[in-house]
């Protein structure tokens, strides 16, 4: 077996065991779980590998939904352009907040962050009233242009995308594990300041971690605004900043597997509850102390035996053990 | 001896914490390859002077050099990419990476000329650092067993050890050892002693705080005792232990 | 700018910094002595407007539905202590953080289910009006301003001559070394975190009469009151206050020039401080653990 497909197979094998779900499961459910399994995995980035605890993620999903609406709703009609320019808008975004709260330590860098959730909800649904149109959102379904290879207008087709960069996504983390940088991460999280008398730059590892992830939930709220063709303030509401916590906890913050798994229990959870339940709060917010209560580590702890049989078929377990 | 001759030097270091004052005008030159020892009572300001020499407080007053050039302002990370490496009381490692991990982090930093690009982090596989000192560190130092194993787990003493091992492997021109041997048994610390024989004298300048005296009596050329943030006697290891102030404050460990 | 204009700015400013500094001092004191983020504090805030709104419709008078709030954010605040925090004092703050912001959710989904969506008005106790210096204000303001000030007086007091507020301030100190003293710690921070939700749901019921109670009214004072913690300082009485002020006139002045300035002012201001002190205008570099 070439070495590439030792390492990564077992990434081939979960995604494609995803792909399979699109067989069995409908279509809404996986686009939407599968995009907000990439969202996940860049806030469990960032609090697994980094000890950076954000509370303000929907800032960064919804700052790359509004860079891709604005394009669509107000300058080009192409899908990928509109998503190249979520992404970059996102980059530019948490380049310079990241150098404002990078700053803050542990208590402050959290709280600086639902603060900033909450400016960034008021920002575009009252100061921004003439780009964004306030709570009725900017629509621009029908100005989508079709394209000729994977035409996003059709949802089948976001569901493809959406899973060749949740793959994308997933190499570039498990790379990152295997490089110094990803050891530089774990670094800083454990002994900032031990790793800055060893001659790092901690503050441009963390500023480099930060950006790497806030792009990626950039990523996910820019295929989100492709898939339902319009963007609201919504989904910046501080009732929905937990929600990430929720998925990347219920999956064990830091695991590789732990988001995929999160966010599609979390959003099966959901979408069964909202429909048998009138105030999701109520059960949201259940969830969260339960899940606090219990083990951090999450279920994927003891779902491991299990799974790791499966996966040493196709992948030797690499020689470091690092746990998270 | 003016600045220019010493590897590190300090003059009238001086560091105040309200009514407390650490470091009181000290003056102090360190050669190349000499390995010193300073003592000195409880809140003498020992660390209080590693702090200030490594870039962790900055002094009131007073200049500290390095190979003839001011280093007083300069940050914590520059002055360890000029060569000057610490350990702490509490033995500081990450806890949260295996064993060889930290062997390597400190290592990839030596590797890189001192200054790790972000670029470079990114592109070096971990496994790819690796050298056979970091082969002959791991092994020597009785580190095989436990080396994937997280380093949170490690005893006191190899905790110690393995700090001292990031340190050493990065080939520093000076290294600082705040009481390396505290809370360790006569066993470790003679391993401890050992390693600072073998692998370190005569390749890098030492600095060693202590309260264990009798240990550093094979160890040390130089002697110096730190009393309210003043030097109060220096010299060899018999010449400083009987000054007149050193009996005073280590009147009982002398008696016996 | 006429001048009465601007006074009636700055009296609002002060009522409204006084209702956050009740608030943003209950976070404060949460943070400072048991090292915890407590987001619950909201749901206090809540339960105390909720209470006066509920009070108030039955014809009783407005400050005994003050006390009912007091009493039932307590007893709720004493049951959740009891129950959830005592097993997150020795965890992270991450856990707090996380833990109290499910119970504020649930909180929410909880009013949400007892009173619905709909906003509910609540009447000020006092309808008279000031006259001063050419302007008419409402005499509610005085006595918000003047209730906050006397409670501000009555902590410092309580925090400097009681037993148990001696404890509470060597606590917000060095909780390990008060433990050391034979204090029963765990105590102490029941004690406070009682206070806090005593002065947070304060903080709602009085602030009831200037706003409409409505679900989510805790969401929405949130980010203000933590940007008010923050730039005063995480776990310092005195930058809170200072904050409070500073936070409450920026508001103020926010809706009289640029309805926009009153939400995103706070923020700036608290990265410019952040900019000059990252640990905020009062925020000891010691309060770790």
């Amino acid at each position: 077996m070439p070495r590439w497909l030792k390492r990564y197979g077992d990434i081939l094998l979960v995604f494609g065991a995803v792909g399979l779900l699109r067989l069995a499961l409908p279509v809404p459910f996986v686009i939407h779980a599968v995009i907000f399994a990439i969202y996940t995995m860049a806030f469990s980035f960032l609090i697994g590998r980094l000890g950076l605890v954000s509370f303000g993620q929907p800032v960064y999903l919804s700052i790359g939904a509004y860079g891709t609406g604005i394009y669509l709703a107000r300058f080009g009609t192409n899908p990928y352009a509109g998503l190249f320019v979520g992404v970059v808008v996102g980059i530019l975004f948490s380049l310079l907040i990241g150098s404002l709260l990078l700053r803050l330590t542990g208590d402050y860098f959290a709280l600086a962050n639902l603060a900033l959730c909450a400016v960034g909800f008021f920002f575009f649904q009252k100061a921004l009233v003439s780009v964004t149109n306030g709570d009725t959102g900017l629509w621009y379904l029908a100005r989508m242009s079709s394209t000729p290879i994977l035409n996003l207008r059709q949802p089948n087709n976001v569901f493809v995308l959406a899973l060749i960069l949740a793959v994308l996504v997933w190499l570039l983390m498990k790379y990152i594990d295997s490089s110094v940088y990803g050891a530089a991460c774990l670094a800083v999280k454990g002994n900032e300041t031990k790793l800055q008398l060893l001659g790092y730059d901690t503050f441009g590892v963390k500023w480099l971690a930060f950006v790497l992830a806030n792009a990626t939930a950039a990523l996910a709220g820019a295929l989100y605004a492709i898939y339902f063709g319009f963007v609201s303030p919504a989904s910046m509401e501080l009732v929905r900043a937990p929600e990430v916590i929720v998925a990347a906890l219920l999956g064990g913050a830091g695991t590789l597997y732990g988001p995929l798994l999160g966010a599609f229990l979390y959003i099966a959870m959901q979408d069964l509850v909202s429909t048998h339940v009138l105030y999701w709060e109520l059960f949201v917010g259940i969830m969260v102390v339960l899940i606090m209560m219990g083990d951090e580590k999450g279920i994927t702890t003891w779902l491991k035996p299990i799974f790791r049989s499966g996966w040493q078929l196709v992948s030797r377990r690499p020689k470091i053990t690092r746990t998270p | 001896m003016s600045s220019e001759e010493a590897l590190l030097g300090v003059e009238n270091l001086t560091k105040r914490f309200g009514a407390v004052c650490p470091a009181n005008g000290v003056n102090y030159k360190l050669r190349e390859n000499q390995v010193a020892g300073i003592i000195g009572p409880n809140g003498a300001g020992k660390t209080t002077f590693f702090n200030l020499v490594t870039g962790l407080c900055i002094p009131d007053s007073g200049n500290v050099f390095f190979q003839g050039g001011d280093i007083t302002r300069l940050s914590p990370q520059k002055r360890v990419q000029l060569g000057i490496r610490r350990t702490f009381q509490l033995a500081s490692v990450f806890d949260n990476l295996c064993v060889v991990d930290n062997i390597r982090v400190a290592y990839y930093q030596k590797q890189r000329a001192g200054r790790p690009s972000l670029g470079g982090m990114f592109l070096t596989e971990l496994v790819g650092v690796h050298s056979e000192t970091i082969d002959e560190l791991t092994e020597g130092m009785g580190f095989a067993n436990v080396a994937h194993t997280e380093a949170g787990g490690l005893s006191l003493g190899n905790k110690r050890k393995l700090e001292l091992a990031m340190a050493i492997i990065a080939e520093p021109k000076v290294l600082l050892l705040d009481e390396p041997f505290a809370g360790l048994s006569e066993m470790e610390i003679s391993q401890i002693v050992e390693m600072l024989k073998n692998r370190c004298a005569g390749k890098m300048s030492i600095l060693i705080i202590e309260h264990k005296i009798t240990w550093l009596k094979d160890l040390v050329d130089r002697l110096s005792v730190l009393v309210n943030g003043e030097l109060v006697a220096d010299g060899t290891y018999q010449e400083a232990l009987e000054s007149p102030q050193a009996r005073k404050s280590y009147w009982k460990l002398i008696e016996e | 700018m006429a001048v009465s204009d601007l006074i009636s700015t700055v009296i609002m400013g002060f009522a409204v910094a006084a209702v956050y500094f009740l608030l943003s001092m209950s976070l404060s004191l949460c943070f400072g002595v048991m090292r915890i983020v407590s987001l619950d504090q909201f749901v206090y805030y809540s339960v105390g407007a909720y209470m006066t709104y509920l009070v108030t419709a039955h014809q009783a008078s407005f400050w005994s539905g003050l006390l009912v709030g007091v009493a039932v954010s307590c007893t709720l605040a004493w049951a959740i202590e009891e129950t959830l925090f005592r097993r997150l004092y020795e965890k992270g703050t991450m856990f707090s953080m996380i833990t109290s912001y499910g119970i504020l959710l649930a909180g929410i989904g909880v009013i949400k289910y007892i009173w619905g969506l709909v906003p509910r008005p609540v009447m000020a106790p006092i309808t008279g009006q000031v006259a001063l210096l050419g302007t008419t204000l409402s005499l509610y303001r005085f006595v918000v301003i003047g209730l906050s000030a006397l409670i501000y007086v009555g902590l410092q007091l309580f925090l400097e001559k009681t037993i148990v507020g001696k404890a509470i301030r060597a606590g917000i100190e060095d909780a390990d070394k008060t433990e050391g003293l034979g204090i029963d710690i765990y105590k102490i921070f029941t004690v406070t975190f009682l206070i806090s939700a005593a002065l947070s749901a304060l903080a709602g019921g009085l602030h009831a009469p200037l706003i409409m109670v409505e679900p989510e009214m805790g969401l929405k004072i949130m980010g203000t009151a933590f940007m008010i913690v923050i730039i005063g300082g995480l776990g310092s009485i005195k930058g809170t206050a200072v904050s409070s002020l500073l936070i409450g006139q920026v508001v103020a002045f926010g809706f009289l020039l640029w309805a926009p300035g009153a939400e995103t002012a706070p923020f700036v201001i608290m990265l410019l401080v952040f900019l000059v002190r990252p640990r905020g205008l009062f925020g000891s570099a010691y309060l770790k653990r």
